[in-house]
């Protein structure tokens, strides 16, 4: 029987080395991970968690895997290699969106049912922090050398932006209505909220924390994805079925991409310039090329895919 | 100082545990109904597609009152108060329309937030209607009473897409 174990578990980590990277998907529905060999498209594996998974982060250095369970009040910790449970992390509230320092251990997690970022240690896995932050918080974002955190506040269309070492606030911005997702262009020291409810993307600049432009980006955009070299936006539209490509210099759309039904998340491989769509309606992952614009694949999934991150 | 201050009602936040009818925490829910009418798809387009006159089709509906040309607010039969739905988007060419809750009222539909799409497509037999939507249950925090639970949310949404699907194909058939 060990035997027979140890030759499976070889074999099962083979391609964790020989596979460019590998995604993890959340299935909220069905409460599953999925594992897709990003460089193959294939689904790897698919396994149960703790119900109502949203987001999922990897963290390789420390060979975990975070998962949010806003309806339990529980971020739960697994073996990226093995998925094997790790440790339950009590949050309490809803915790939902989550972001992982590179430079130093600690998780954030905005909590949507107390209006807070929660700061969890990502070496002693303890629950560290409480931040008050703006109302029903949803996305979250890190700049990580200019140490700032930026969280959409989904209730009272504002975007906070915190110290991401000291517990400061540093200001509280007006952006679109219902924002939900944000993330910051490294390039051009920009942040972009998408915000659902006036289907608008605010653009800030991080220097002068002001928005520069805000402008109209298809129907309830959701997550917003950026190309390595700061040049390109790739926006998810919800409502219209499609992943925007916009240019970063003029805002203009610069092609366009049909998703499944009611996409989701959106995650960008930069060495073979593809895009990853996670469709909540149609249970599927589609993967795109981003220089011919072609759909490459559809990958189906557990009910309800929401969020994704790669190892 | 502002901050400390947010902290500490963060913290009353924990005890007091309020639920949030406008937060979206919870797994949303989905409908999905499909049926097919005896009818050509130009007059099923026709109906549709009028945002205004779900009150003549929906068995449901009992009152509409446009407060511009994009929203709606609409008294559901037997309920005291009123929704609000707003048009999001009625495209001819595609035979699609799409609407979502812009004000709820969880006494009347158990449901915090939706949107719906309805969609046409030509059949043999006539047009294949599909009526989906996603939705989020009316109390969203995380223990919600049974009457504001998911279960409860998808048998609301259901019986609103399956009322709207035949009240349409009566309303053909005249």
């Amino acid at each position: 029987m060990k035997r027979i174990r140890w030759s499976f578990l070889l074999l099962a980590a083979l391609p964790v080395f020989v596979s460019a990277e590998r995604l993890f998907i959340t299935s909220q529905t069905d409460a599953r991970i999925s594992v897709v060999d990003s460089e193959n498209l294939l689904l790897e594996s698919d396994y149960a968690v703790d119900s109502g998974p949203v987001a999922v982060v990897a963290d390789r250095q420390r060979n975990h895997l975070f998962i949010s369970h806003p309806e339990l009040g529980l971020v739960t910790v697994r073996k990226l290699d093995s998925g094997e449970k790790v440790t339950d992390i009590s949050t309490g509230g809803q915790p939902f969106a989550m972001v992982l320092d590179d430079k130093r251990p600690q998780l954030f997690v905005t909590d949507w049912d107390r209006d807070a970022v929660l700061v969890i240690n990502a070496e002693s896995l303890q629950l560290v922090d409480i931040l008050a932050v703006g109302k029903s918080p949803a996305g979250i974002a890190l700049n990580s050398e200019g140490r700032r955190l930026y969280i959409a506040n989904r209730e009272d269309n504002t975007l906070t932006v915190l110290d991401a070492d000291r517990a400061r606030l540093i200001a509280t911005l007006p952006v679109g209505r219902g924002p939900y997702a944000v993330n910051y262009n490294t390039a051009l020291s920009q942040i972009y909220v998408s915000s659902v409810q006036d289907h608008s993307l605010t653009v800030i600049d991080d220097d002068q924390l002001d928005a520069i432009q805000q402008f109209e980006v298809g129907r309830s955009p959701y997550d917003v994805g950026i190309s390595e070299d700061g040049s390109r936006l790739y926006v998810v539209s919800q409502n219209d079925n499609l992943l925007l490509e916009i240019d970063a210099a003029n805002f203009e759309v610069l092609q366009t991409f049909k998703t499944g039904e009611m996409p989701e998340s959106v995650w960008l491989d930069v060495v073979n310039q593809r895009a990853f769509v996670s469709n909540w309606f149609s249970d599927s992952l589609t993967i795109f090329d981003l220089k011919t614009g072609a759909s490459l694949a559809e990958i189906s999934l557990a009910r309800g895919p929401r969020m994704m991150s790669v190892q | 100082m502002k901050l400390a201050r947010n902290i500490f009602s963060v913290m009353m936040g924990v005890v007091i545990l309020a639920s949030n009818v406008y937060a979206h925490g919870p797994t949303p829910q989905r409908v999905d109904e499909q049926l097919v009418l005896s009818a050509d798809i130009d007059d099923v387009w026709q109906v549709v597609a009028d945002f205004s006159s779900i009150g003549d089709w929906h068995p449901q509906v009992t009152v509409v009152e446009m407060t511009d040309d994009t929203t709606r607010v609409i008294s559901i039969e037997g309920q005291q108060g009123t929704i609000t739905e707003s048009l999001d988007e009625s495209d001819a060419e595609r035979r699609y329309i799409s609407f979502r809750l812009l004000r709820e009222d969880i006494t009347v539909i158990p449901v915090s937030f939706y949107s719906i799409a309805i969609q046409l497509e030509a059949v043999d037999a006539g047009t294949e209607v599909t009526w989906r939507g996603r939705f989020y249950r009316g109390d969203t925090g995380n223990f919600p009473p049974e009457n504001l639970s998911d279960a409860a949310a998808v048998e609301a949404m259901t019986a609103y897409a399956r009322n709207g699907l035949e009240g349409l194909q009566q309303s053909l058939a005249k």
